[in-house]
């Protein structure tokens, strides 16, 4: 299994290596940044596996596996990163990446992902599939585009009420019933009340 | 200066024949009637004792003297003034001073008429006798008319009317009336003076003050003369001429046949002028006036002459030749030797004609130069001091315009002064404003990007040394409770530098970031959020982007530190030219207009979009949940 390093702290990157040898990997080269990893893989070997860091000087880790997945399709790719927000794990899978782990994971998980990797599976840690998982299942768990009171604008604009009586009613000034009222047909895609109320009748928001 | 009647009595007609020599005739002849007035009141007191018996019996022989011997006149009423003063008799007095002043008025003589009238004006302080006080003011009023103050004359003849109509001395009243006449003939008024003269002969007629009549009649005389209508003229003359043939009153007789005389010499019916000047002249001999029988003469000379009877003329001067050298008046002298010379010239004695022409030039010099040129000369500093005040109410009016002038530009630079200062505070305080909102940008700006490199430097450099020690430590299991230790740093590090600046908003935006932030506070509250977002496509400028993120950020915290709601929508909607941040919470709400105790968190966000040029609204009402929307131009 031959890796190529891609990290710009020369510290981590000769402990990470240690690990990696020790469970018989072969490094075959390191890079400081995401233009150096590129260039190493036009002129050599090609790797297995790229061990990728987003945080890097002159070109991160986001645009070197973009190009990789256009370019070089049979690397595979481990982001070994200190990002944990589950936006950076989404964006990164997006991309196509083949594993995902935290720099501080450990010699066990780093074993364990390259070793799942190169079987042709896809590695997320623990942590991990637990914040992608809220990452991506919770936003997808609310049912509608519409909040409920959008809805019940919509509602009170299909009984022919004026922004002042739907003011009234909700407790809302009137400038926050006209953005409500733009930002719903907006969001629709529609360009007046009238499209605004067929649209409600055809998806049964209102009777 | 002797009073000459003849040939002097219309001023208008006289000058057109003659030239000059008139205007003393009219005034002459106006002085006379007003005498005759003045001396008509002069009765003796009844009950008066010896000395005032005395004094009474010399103004009566002044009265009846005044016309025809001046000298025992005069003589009279100078021991009538002297008596009265010696013994005290006031009221005498006041009427000795004015037949005195009226003599000297005659016979022109201002000083000293004036002299009387100031003493009688004295006397008038401590006394009430009316009817000689309009008779003081009458005095006055001709002194002022001799010196050619008009409007003084018809002043003190205003107040002399005034005391007689209230006196009832109706013979006051009509004299006064009949003087006003006078002062407007001088003024060429004739009409006003035909007005004033009708009243007093209206009086004069009621009262039958037949002498009054014919002075009025003789006065109304010249004032026809003066329109034009020379029949009226010599009606008027002919009516006063009978009533004082009538009266025996010969010196007025005398001086209405003189009038009668240049009427007629007008009309150029020189046989009536030569019949009435003979009539002067026979009378005025009866009554051995030399001034007026001279000037019936020299009227007689004139009509020859015209009539080219230069021997007649000849004659007259040979007849009069010694009258004239002794008793000749100036003027009557100098007319003199002019036809002396002229009659020489026709005789081709050309070297008495000159000596006769410079003799008449030497006389003609003297009246003129005494009489006239004083007129002139006073004329003329009445002139000038009128031209001088006149003057000085235009330097007046010009130094007013000035100010004005002045005060208007100085007004005009005051506001011009206020205006500029105005406009350069407005200025100062909009450079103020916006230096004050650029430092902040600068200074909020500055302060982000050392947040960003404290947590890049917390996240890459400490964070990534961090993980190295817990990658060598994780081959040791028997440091199962350091490893935790090393964790919960680890965490804490990693969470401070998010909070600092969070690497999902500089790697994938604002959207990503937000989706992030609200997806981390869901987590770790338990508050349900939901995020929409609408036309954003791509990203946004970076400072635009934290500041947003700054914002929504601020918000959430306040939702979950203080609403107590349990949703929290987010919607962030880019228009073609605006984007929308809106943060609705389902929460308790409050009362806005309590707004300003909001904390920092509010304060925050209105810094961040006033740096945006934005608009924050919050919308809240008790137990109705709050929203919050933000509007930045784009």
């Amino acid at each position: 299994m031959k890796i190529l390093l891609a990290d710009d702290h020369r510290m981590f990157i000769e402990g990470i290596s240690y690990m990696l040898r020790e469970a018989g990997c072969e490094v075959v080269g390191i890079a400081q940044n995401g233009t150096e990893a590129l260039a190493f893989l036009q002129q050599n070997d090609y790797p297995d596996l790229l061990m990728l860091d987003i945080e890097m000087p002159e070109m991160d880790g986001v645009e070197v596996a973009e190009k990789i997945k256009e370019e070089y399709t049979e690397l595979k790719i481990i982001v070994l990163t200190m990002h944990d927000e589950p936006e950076f794990i989404r964006q990164m899978l997006k991309l196509g990446v083949d594993g995902y782990i935290l720099k501080d994971a450990g010699k066990e998980i780093l074993v364990e992902a390259v070793e799942t990797v190169k079987s042709g599976k896809k590695y997320f840690g623990e942590k991990i599939t637990e914040n992608v998982f809220s990452g991506f299942t919770q936003p997808k768990s609310i049912p509608t585009k519409l909040t409920q009171r959008e809805l019940e604008i919509i509602r009170l604009i299909a009984d022919q009420k004026t922004t002042g009586q739907m003011a009234r009613e909700l407790f809302l000034s009137k400038h926050t019933i006209e953005t409500h009222r733009k930002n719903i047909l907006l969001k629709l895609g529609l360009k007046n009340s009238a499209g605004l109320v067929k649209y409600a009748m055809k998806h049964g928001l209102i009777e | 200066m002797d009073v000459k009647p003849t040939g002097l009595l219309f001023f208008g007609l006289v000058r057109k024949i003659n030239g000059k020599a008139g205007s003393m005739g009219q005034a002459s002849f106006i002085l006379f009637f007003i005498a005759q007035f003045i001396l008509a009141s002069y009765m003796p007191s009844p009950v008066a004792p010896n000395d005032s018996i005395r004094i009474a019996r010399h103004i009566e022989t002044f009265q009846n003297e005044l016309y025809s011997d001046t000298a025992i006149a005069h003589q009279s009423i100078d021991s009538a003034v002297l008596l009265a003063i010696k013994f005290n008799e006031p009221r005498l007095l006041l009427k000795a001073l004015n037949g005195r002043s009226q003599l000297y008025l005659m016979r022109n003589k201002q000083k000293e008429a004036k002299k009387d009238i100031d003493r009688a004006l004295e006397l008038q302080n401590n006394r009430r006798d009316w009817v000689d006080f309009s008779s003081t003011y009458s005095n006055l009023g001709l002194y002022f008319f001799n010196r050619a103050e008009f409007e003084s004359s018809v002043e003190a003849h205003i107040s002399a009317a005034k005391i007689a109509e209230q006196n009832d001395y109706v013979l006051g009243l009509a004299r006064s009336y009949n003087n006003i006449g006078n002062v407007y003939i001088k003024l060429k008024d004739y009409l006003m003076a035909r007005e004033y003269y009708n009243k007093a002969y209206a009086i004069a007629e009621e009262e039958n003050m037949k002498g009054g009549m014919a002075h009025v009649l003789g006065n109304l005389g010249i004032v026809y003369t003066n329109l034009g209508k020379l029949d009226s003229a010599i009606y008027s003359i002919r009516k006063s001429l009978d009533i004082h043939r009538a009266q025996n009153n010969l010196m007025q007789v005398a001086y209405n046949y003189s009038n009668l005389g240049q009427l007629f010499r007008r009309l150029d019916r020189t046989d009536s002028a030569r019949f009435y000047y003979n009539q002067y002249l026979e009378l005025s001999k009866q009554q051995q006036n030399d001034q007026n029988v001279l000037s019936a003469v020299i009227s007689l000379m004139e009509i020859e002459m015209q009539s080219g009877n230069i021997d007649r003329v000849a004659q007259y001067l040979s007849d009069y030749d010694n009258l004239f050298r002794q008793n000749g008046s100036m003027e009557l002298k100098s007319k003199y030797y002019q036809l002396k010379s002229e009659v020489l010239e026709h005789q081709n004695d050309w070297e008495m004609a000159l000596q006769a022409r410079k003799l008449h030039e030497q006389w003609q010099d003297s009246t003129e130069g005494k009489d006239l040129r004083a007129e002139v000369e006073a004329l003329n500093i009445r002139y000038q001091t009128e031209q001088k005040e006149k003057e000085l109410l235009e330097q007046k009016a010009l130094l007013a315009q000035r100010e004005n002038i002045i005060i208007m530009i100085s007004l005009i630079a005051v506001f011009a002064l206020i205006l500029t200062a105005l406009v350069f505070m407005l200025y100062r305080q909009k450079r103020e404003n916006r230096y004050q909102k650029e430092s902040i940008a600068a200074i909020t700006a500055a302060q982000e990007k050392e947040r960003q490199r404290v947590a890049r430097d917390l996240h890459d450099s400490v964070g990534v040394m961090l993980a190295n020690l817990k990658n060598q430590l994780s081959v040791h299991k028997h440091l199962k409770e350091e490893m935790d230790v090393l964790n919960s740093i680890s965490g804490e590090v990693r969470q401070i530098s998010h909070d600092m600046m969070p690497g999902t908003l500089k790697k994938f935006g604002l959207e990503a970031a937000i989706r992030s932030e609200l997806d981390i506070t869901s987590k770790s509250t338990g508050l349900q959020t939901t995020f929409n977002e609408i036309g954003l496509n791509g990203h946004l400028d970076e400072e635009m982007e934290v500041h947003l993120y700054r914002i929504v950020q601020e918000a959430v915290q306040n939702v979950v530190k203080h609403a107590g709601a349990s949703t929290l929508n987010l919607s962030l909607t880019r228009d073609f030219d605006s984007l929308n941040v809106m943060i609705e919470d389902d929460g308790k709400g409050f009362d806005t207009s309590g707004m300003k105790s909001q904390g920092l968190g509010l304060k925050n966000i209105r810094t961040r979009v006033a740096l945006l040029n934005g608009k924050l609204s919050i919308d809240s009402h008790p137990s109705a949940g709050t929203s919050m929307i933000i509007e930045i131009p784009l």
